[in-house]
Formats: structure tokens, sequence, C-alpha cells
């Protein structure tokens, strides 16, 4: 740091301790991928390059529970992995949040049958949850960052889960750039 | 008897004059067997160099509740292959409650355990002879009953919602 900018600054920075380790911590949420289906396939796209989760701190997927502090259920979960789900959800430490990703995860989807539960957060704290078959990376990025939003206020771990749903995003495609009408129509037939 | 197919040919040299229903359906042959002779039978299948049946590659429980002109109400499909004279056969056993035991084919197939697993899980039969009688696939919720039967609702007895719930403060 320069001498001029360093003498700019205050002679000393005051802050509440809960709100710097919130800071701290928002940039750090690793998550456990819990993918059971399709949905894991967009996330695994949101951790590539693409995407990059790693722009947000959320590269480090654990597959510890014990080593994580979001929970991303991606997938359909069966009457015999919902009892999984909840240990691994019980092993994970203080401060932790869920990510319902995906219809079937949320609300059992298309299959409404005997071996799958019909949302997880019948049973489960659910924060944030992402519709769409599959939800886009973006609306994975847009959940994190939202319970980033709750770290920073400093106090991350409220009673009651966050209850956020992040929706598809707008397609901001340019007029130019649109199909216009004559695009669809059939090409002239070659005499 | 269908003589068309070469294997019901060589079965029936081999059963003598006993006498098994066949069916023709959409180029495949099923042969209806007692369950008595039943591990008799596939073991010549699967012995005998003319029908060399070397896989058995399912085993199909089906519930005919409701289906009409059926003797009895289950039967367990036997699909078999042999690659070396690429053909296949159905072996059906009909079974009719309160019996629904089966021999068991592990001996002759040892891909038969987890098939007949699944089986057993899912319709109730009992294999007797298989080396491990356990459940496959189902969770420990589906205490005697038997998801694929058509009795039971799609959407289950209420399994699925025999959880406890893991709140916020309890977690």
């Amino acid at each position: 740091m320069s001498l001029e900018l360093e003498s700019k600054l205050p002679a000393f920075l005051h802050s509440r301790l809960d709100a710097v380790v919130g800071w701290c911590r928002q940039y750090s949420i690793w998550p456990l991928p819990f993918a059971t289906a399709c949905c894991g396939i967009e996330l695994m796209a949101s951790a590539c390059s693409r995407f990059d989760i790693a722009r947000f701190g959320s590269e480090a997927l654990r597959f510890s529970p014990r080593q994580s502090d979001l929970l991303i259920v991606a997938g359909r979960v069966t009457v015999k992995m919902l009892p999984v789900l909840q240990r691994i959800y019980l092993q994970m430490t203080e401060p932790k949040w869920v990510i319902s990703m995906g219809a079937c995860c949320s609300t059992g989807g298309e299959f409404n049958t005997y071996a799958v539960v019909q949302g997880i957060d019948q049973f489960l704290p659910v924060d944030v949850y992402l519709p769409g078959c599959p939800p886009r990376p973006e609306q994975l990025l847009e959940g994190i960052m939202a319970i980033q939003r709750f770290c920073r206020l400093g106090n991350p771990q409220t009673s009651r889960p966050l209850g956020i749903v992040v929706g598809p995003p707008r397609a901001a495609v340019p007029d130019e750039l649109k199909p216009q009408e004559q695009d669809w129509q059939k090409p002239p037939r070659v005499e | 008897m269908d003589q068309e197919h070469p294997s019901l040919t060589r079965l029936q040299e081999h059963l003598g004059d006993q006498h098994l229903q066949t069916r023709r359906h959409a180029g495949l042959t099923t042969v209806i067997v007692p369950k008595s002779i039943l591990p008799e039978i596939v073991r010549f299948l699967h012995d005998d160099p003319e029908s060399a049946y070397e896989q058995l590659t399912d085993v199909v429980g089906i519930d005919y509740r409701g289906y009409p002109g059926q003797p009895t109400r289950f039967a367990i499909a036997y699909p078999l292959l042999s690659l070396r004279h690429n053909r296949r056969l159905i072996v059906k056993v009909l079974l009719a409650e309160p019996d629904l035991t089966v021999p068991s084919l592990t001996g002759i197939y040892p891909s038969a355990e987890w098939a007949e697993r699944e089986a057993a899980e899912m319709f109730g039969f009992t294999f007797e002879g298989h080396p491990d009688p356990r459940r496959l696939l189902l969770s420990d919720l589906f205490e005697n009953v038997f998801p694929l039967r058509k009795d039971y609702p799609l959407r289950g007895a209420g399994e699925r919602i025999s959880f406890t719930p893991i709140s916020r403060d309890s977690a």
C-alpha cells in the first residue's frame, strides 16, 4: 500500500465482531453435493469454468458433511434415501444451509409414486428452493448469493429456514438477435 | 406344442409324453411349465448342447389381477437367452395364492440371485433355496407390502410420509 493511500485511511476501523465473521464466512460457503439425479449435471456445470462457482468462494465441494456448510440436494430423494439425507444433515456443523435444487427435490416432480418423497422440506429445513427441471446454473449461483447476503447480516443461522425461491433467469436477448418471423418460414424450394 | 422353435422339440423329446402349453407372440415363444419340474426343465435347457441357454436375462413377476382369461393371479417369467444359437425362450410358471413359493434357479444361473430378490420383495414370492433371501431395493418400511402388485396404491400406503421431520432447533 502506498504512503499517500495509507494516510487517507482513518487511524482505526471499528465494526461488530459478528459482522466481520459473517463477511469472512460468506465467501467460504463449502457445499456438499448430494446429487441423486440429472440436476447433478447442472450442479457440475456450475462448478466448471463456464459458470465457475469459485467466483463466489464455494468451489470447495466437500463430500464429508462435517466439512461443509451448504447441503445442495440435487435430484429426487427416495424413501430409502431420505433417512440417509437426514443423517447427513444432522452431521453437518452449524451454521448450515440447505438448497433444494429442482422440481423433484422440492415437490417430487413427475415422480408421484410410492418410492419418492414428495418434497424434502416436509422432513428437512430448506433455505433456498430452485424451481426448474433442471434449474439453470445461474439459479444455483443466485441461491448461494442469497445465502451470502444473509451471512453478511452477521446472524447466519436463523431458527427458521430462509424459504427463498430463486426463479429462472429472464432471457435478455437484444431485439436484433430475436428470431424474426421469416426465419421460421420454410425456405424456398429448389427447382 | 409349437414345433417351430427347435428348443421345444428338444424339450418334448426330453420330457416324453408330458405335454406343455406354449404360446407364440411377437416373435417370442413362451412355454408354461409346472413349478414342480421347473428346475429340471431349466437345467435341461441350460445343459443340452442343442439348446444351450447360457443366460437368464431377468426374472419377471407378473400380477394378472383383473386380466381376462388367466387361470391364476400370479406368474413368473424367466426369459432365457442362448448366445450360441442366437435364440430366446421364455419359461413361465403360474402361481396362485396362497402358495407363492417357487424353486430358486440360483443353482443353475447365478444371475438369478438379485433378480429373484427383487421379484420376491416386489410381489411377495418365496424362492426356495435362495442363498441370500434379503430384500434388495426397497426400504425396510415396506414390511409385508408388495408395491408391484395391482392392489397396491400407486402413491403408496403412507410409507413416503412416515418420517420424523428435522427442524433447525432439533438438529
